[in-house]
Order: C-alpha cells, then sequence, then structure tokens
C-alpha cells in the first residue's frame, strides 16, 4: 500500500482520471438501477399492495388482466382462503372545467370495498354510492382535489374524487379505485350480455399451486408469474438489467487497461527495486490494493455523484434508490476493477531485474 | 585467513548461439575479501557488467559459482535471490536507482517496509550526513542533481547494511570532486564495517583509494598494474 499511495500521490493527474472514470461508471450504473427498481415498482406497485398470492384470469387473456374476462359468479369456485373479485380498465382522465389536452393516464380497478383488495383510506371517504372513487395521493401532484368531477374516458358520466389512498401504481400510471359496479359501467356500458363479467380474481392467504382452476377456460397465476409477465415489464427489467452488467463489465475491462498500461510504464521501476531485492509479491500486492483502492474511492465518488443527481431528478422520473441492488453492484464492481488489475501481475513478475541496469 | 564476503570461481558466460555467439565471461576467478575494496576496470564490452550482475545473481553464470560469504547461491531460485540481494547485497547502478515518487525519506522507508526481518538498519540519519543529504529528505528524485542522486542510491545500498556492495560505474555522473567523495566513502564503509565493496569504474583517478584493482579485458581478468603511481 505504500508504494501505491505515494504514487497516487505523485501523479495525481492520472490516478484521478481513472477515479473519475470509475465515478462516472458507478453514477451510470446507480442511477439506471434506480431507475430500474422505479420503473419495475411503477408496473407492479398496486400488485404488491394487494399482498397477494395469486391471480385467476380467462386462459385467452395470456396472462394479461385487462384482456381477462370471466364469469363472476366463478368466484365461489376457487378454493382459497380469500378471493376477490377485480375489473380492471386503463383511461385517461381530466378535471370536468379542463380541456382536453391536458388529460392523465390512470388505471382503474373495481374491487369490493370490503375486500382485502381496498386500500386504506388516508383522506377523505371509502367509494359507496355509484361513480366515487378513491384515488392515489400521486393525483394531486396533477391538480386533483378531493371532490373533483372527473371525466374518465369516453364515459358519459363524471366521477367524484372522495378518498385518498397512499401512492400506488400500476403499468407506471396511477390507480385509481372504484366499485365493481362504475367499472362495470364504463367498460361494458349497460350491456345486458357482458352483465355477469368481471376481468379475473385476485386470491390471498393459500399457495397458488393449492389453488385449482375453477373450469377449463381459467389459468392460476402465482402472483410473481403474474408481475413478470405485466406488459412490458420483463423486457425493461432485461434491458436494464443487461446494461447494467454490461457497464460493469466494461468498467473491469477499462480499469484492467489502465493499470496495464500504467504497469508498462513502470516496468524500469519494478526493474530496478527487483534489483535491490524486493520481492514480485510486494510489487504485486502494491498493484493490486492500489487498485482496490482507486476502485474503492470512485465508486464512493460515484455514489456521492448519484446522490446529488437525485436531488435534482425531475419526479417524472420513477427513480427509487434500491440499497441491496446498489451496494451489490458496488461491490461487484470493485471486485472486477480488482480482477482486471490481475492481468498485470503476469507483467510484473516477468520484469527482468537486468534490464534495470541496461548493458 | 582473510574472510570472503564474495568468491566467484571458473566463471564462464557466454550469451547467444553459433555466429552470434558472445563469450563475455571465461573462466574467471575472482573473490572479494570483507573489508576491502577492489576496483574493476576494463574497456566496454570487456564483460564488467555481466560480472558484476552475475555477483549479484541477477544472472547465472553459464559455468562455474559464486559463494556470497561462505554460502554457494547457485542452487537459488529467484525468489531466494531477491531475499538474498534485499539482505546482503547493495546494489548501485550507473543510472541512479530511485523510485522517481517516493521522496529521499520515502526511498528509505520502502526498504523498511519490505524488510520483514525487523532487522535493525543502520540509522538513516547517519548515513545521510555522512553522504551529506540530510537536507534532501523531502525532495524527490526530479528535484535533485545527477550527484545528488547517486549519493541518495549509494546511501540507500548502505542503508540495509549489506555485507557487500557492488557499484556499476557509480561514478559515472559525479564531477570528479563528488567522485573522489563517493569512492572515499565506499572505502570508509568497507574498513570500518568490514564490508566487501566492488566497483566497476572508468576513471583511473578513483582507483588509488581502491585497496585493490583488478582488469577484466576480453572476458578474463587480470591484476592491474598502474602506469604512474601519483594521482
Ligand atoms: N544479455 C546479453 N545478450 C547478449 N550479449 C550480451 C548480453 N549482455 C552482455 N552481452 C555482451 O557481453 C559483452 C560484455 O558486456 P558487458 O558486461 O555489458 O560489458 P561492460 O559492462 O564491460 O561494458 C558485450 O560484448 C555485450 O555485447
Ligand atoms: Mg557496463
Amino acid at each position: 500500500m505504500f508504494l501505491g499511495i505515494n504514487e497516487m500521490k505523485y501523479s495525481k493527474g492520472r490516478y484521478l482520471l481513472i477515479i473519475l472514470v470509475m465515478a462516472l461508471i458507478t453514477w451510470l450504473i446507480l442511477v439506471l438501477s434506480g431507475l430500474a427498481t422505479g420503473l419495475a415498482q411503477g408496473n407492479r406497485l398496486a400488485v404488491d399492495q394487494w399482498k397477494a398470492s395469486g391471480v385467476v384470469l380467462s386462459k385467452e387473456a395470456n396472462s394479461n388482466l385487462n384482456a381477462s374476462t370471466l364469469n363472476q359468479n366463478l368466484a365461489s369456485k376457487i378454493k382459497a382462503d380469500q378471493v376477490a373479485t377485480i375489473g380492471q380498465v386503463s383511461l385517461s382522465i381530466s378535471k370536468e372545467d379542463k380541456t382536453d389536452n391536458d388529460r392523465t393516464n390512470v388505471s382503474l380497478f373495481g374491487i369490493d370495498s370490503s375486500s382485502f383488495l381496498m386500500p386504506k383510506v388516508i383522506a377523505g371517504k371509502s367509494f359507496a354510492k355509484k361513480n366515487e372513487v378513491i384515488a392515489t395521493e400521486k393525483l394531486k401532484e396533477d391538480g386533483f382535489k378531493l371532490g373533483d368531477k372527473i371525466n374518465a374516458g369516453t364515459y358519459d358520466q363524471p366521477l367524484t374524487i372522495v378518498g385518498w389512498f397512499a401512492q400506488s401504481t400500476y403499468n407506471i400510471v396511477p390507480v385509481i379505485y372504484t366499485s365493481t359496479a362504475t367499472v362495470k359501467a364504463i367498460k361494458y356500458g349497460s350491456s345486458e350480455a357482458q352483465r355477469d363479467n368481471i376481468n379475473g380474481f385476485v386470491f390471498k392467504g393459500t399457495a397458488s399451486n393449492q389453488v385449482k382452476t375453477p373450469n377449463e377456460d381459467t389459468v392460476v397465476l402465482s402472483i410473481n408469474d403474474f408481475i413478470e409477465k405485466l406488459p412490458g415489464y420483463q423486457a425493461q427489467n432485461l434491458t436494464l438489467d443487461t446494461m447494467i452488467y454490461f457497464l460493469i463489465a466494461i468498467s473491469a475491462f477499462i480499469v484492467g487497461i489502465f493499470i496495464f498500461v500504467l504497469t508498462l510504464q513502470k516496468t524500469s521501476i519494478f526493474g530496478v527495486l527487483k534489483v535491490q531485492g524486493v520481492p514480485t509479491s510486494y510489487l504485486a500486492k502494491a498493484v493490486i490494493l492500489q487498485t482496490g483502492l482507486l476502485a474503492v474511492l470512485g465508486v464512493l465518488l460515484g455514489t456521492l455523484l448519484t446522490g446529488l443527481t437525485v436531488a435534482f431528478l425531475p419526479d417524472s422520473m420513477p427513480y427509487t434508490t434500491d440499497y441491496g441492488n446498489g451496494s451489490l453492484y458496488l461491490f461487484i464492481l470493485v471486485i472486477m476493477a480488482i480482477l482486471g488489475s490481475i492481468f498485470s501481475i503476469r507483467t510484473i513478475a516477468k520484469v527482468d531485474p537486468l534490464t534495470a541496469i541496461g548493458g | 585467513m582473510v574472510e570472503r564476503a564474495l568468491s566467484l570461481k571458473n566463471i564462464s558466460k557466454t550469451f547467444g548461439k553459433g555466429h552470434t555467439k558472445v563469450e563475455a565471461l571465461k573462466k574467471m576467478d575472482f573473490s572479494v575479501a570483507k573489508g576491502e575494496l577492489v576496483a574493476v576496470i576494463g574497456p566496454s564490452g570487456s564483460g564488467k557488467s555481466t560480472f558484476l550482475t552475475i555477483a549479484a545473481g541477477l544472472q547465472k553464470p553459464s559455468t562455474g559459482q559464486v559463494s556470497i560469504g561462505s554460502k554457494s547461491i547457485d542452487a537459488y531460485n529467484s525468489k531466494e535471490l531477491a531475499k538474498l540481494r534485499f539482505q546482503k547485497i547493495g546494489f548501485v547502478l550507473q543510472s541512479s536507482n530511485l523510485v522517481p515518487f517516493l521522496t529521499v525519506a520515502d526511498q528509505f522507508t520502502l526498504i523498511e517496509k519490505v524488510d520483514k526481518s525487523k532487522k535493525k538498519p543502520a540509522a538513516r540519519e547517519d548515513i545521510l550526513q555522512a553522504l551529506g543529504i540530510e537536507e534532501l529528505k523531502q525532495q524527490y528524485p526530479r528535484d535533485l542533481s545527477g550527484g545528488e542522486k547517486q549519493r541518495v542510491a549509494i546511501a540507500c545500498a548502505l542503508y540495509h547494511d549489506p555485507d557487500i556492495i557492488l557499484a556499476d560505474e557509480p561514478t559515472a555522473s559525479l564531477d570528479s570532486e563528488r567522485a573522489f567523495e563517493v569512492v572515499k566513502l565506499l572505502g570508509r564503509e568497507a574498513r570500518n564495517k568490514n564490508k566487501g565493496i566492488v566497483m566497476v569504474t572508468h576513471d583511473e583517478r578513483l582507483l588509488a583509494y581502491c585497496d585493490r584493482t583488478v582488469k577484466i579485458r576480453d572476458g578474463k581478468l587480470a591484476d592491474f598494474i598502474p602506469d604512474s603511481a601519483e594521482v
């Protein structure tokens, strides 16, 4: 460490450069990881809040709640501890007095207010009458207030916000809960044929593999499978995770090359030290520890940079700090950087002290 | 009988093969006693550096034996040789062997860091004073003159209190006054601390300060008889 630290003090510029590169990569990785977590959470937060163990959907819906249609009377055939019907419709809303240009996309769920899907109302009251809704307080950011009358899609009657519940999103848009009847009215109008239909069922308290399908037109999905198959969810996660791991590999490569070039530049110094009898192991340790120190400093600086960035991120960016994954990435970064430096050990071992004497 | 610090027996060194073959050393015998400063002279390309590096275990002879003290080093591997060099041999290069990113003081600290044997190094201040470089402790090698660098390099070689000092043209970058001082210092080290010192040089004016001079010509060693007695 003595050699490494003194060299870094002496050649501040080049080592600051490596630290900076490490910091920038760390920064990019942490921001990406935060966005990945934020996006994933934005997709699934409402589902997580249900604390359900599985769902029952129609077979042809391809695991997509929105595309599923089932007869609500099937509920009695689902043998689980708690079963709740759920209707879902994605639409855009606006305040009644606003123009159509100023609309907000939301996901509207139709539930029984006595079921376990019902969120805790933190202000106002629960929906009771038709066309009454409760909304995630996230909608306050868009200017919605308690008692607001809102237009919903092409539905011909205004909805009224009667209560707020905690932050909740589904498919990255804010969530609104209302009665099953209201959702049916929005989704199917007054169609007599659709009177008994609903999107699906959510169950809780019984593991999904213990629940039999109520009939052959239905499928039972565990809650995790359901989340994985949320539209776009997997593709998004896979893309971002791949980017992160590529970045980590690239950073190891860059640091490895940096250290390798610096080692090549130092061969004559290593030669001189070997003439004096300094063992290869001491020199190798110095380089590895130095790389470790550079990586740790870079990662710390990158974390600091991320902290500053997050403070300035716009609210529209679904950023969520994931401390667990974040620290894992930092750890892997440091380990990979050190692995990158191991390249150079062979070069150090091969330095012939005779070259230092130079004839 | 005097104790030997270093002895080379029947040393030959051949580089290359066929028509590029160079016989740098031919069946050479040499030894230096403790307390003795020996000068080695010879024309360029005569094998002086080859001789010195073989003595330091930096390369193996083609034939012959090298002994440090009473121990043969022929069977040592590179790790054992490094340890031997670190503990018993001070090697002073023609161009200074300093680490560019360490201050003078840290050059010494490095030696302490590498040393795990906890052998007490000869007092740093004494050596620095003897070489007149105690003012330079916080300087980096780039701020030193050639002579200062060389004196620091010699100080480093002495710091570990080695039994043997091998110096390859240590005065090449010094003006003649400094050169005389360095040779006198080496002579004092040899006599006062009972070290065996071998110095390769081009400068015949320095020979008067040495106990003995040998000459290498075409890879062979001969005693040197100076043309004139005065210096
Ligand atoms: N590694 C080597 N490979 C080939 N030839 C060498 C090598 N080292 C030295 N020689 C040759 O050995 C001879 C003696 O070299 P050297 O010991 O450096 O001489 P000096 O130090 O007296 O000038 C020279 O002819 C030189 O070219
Ligand atoms: Mg030479």
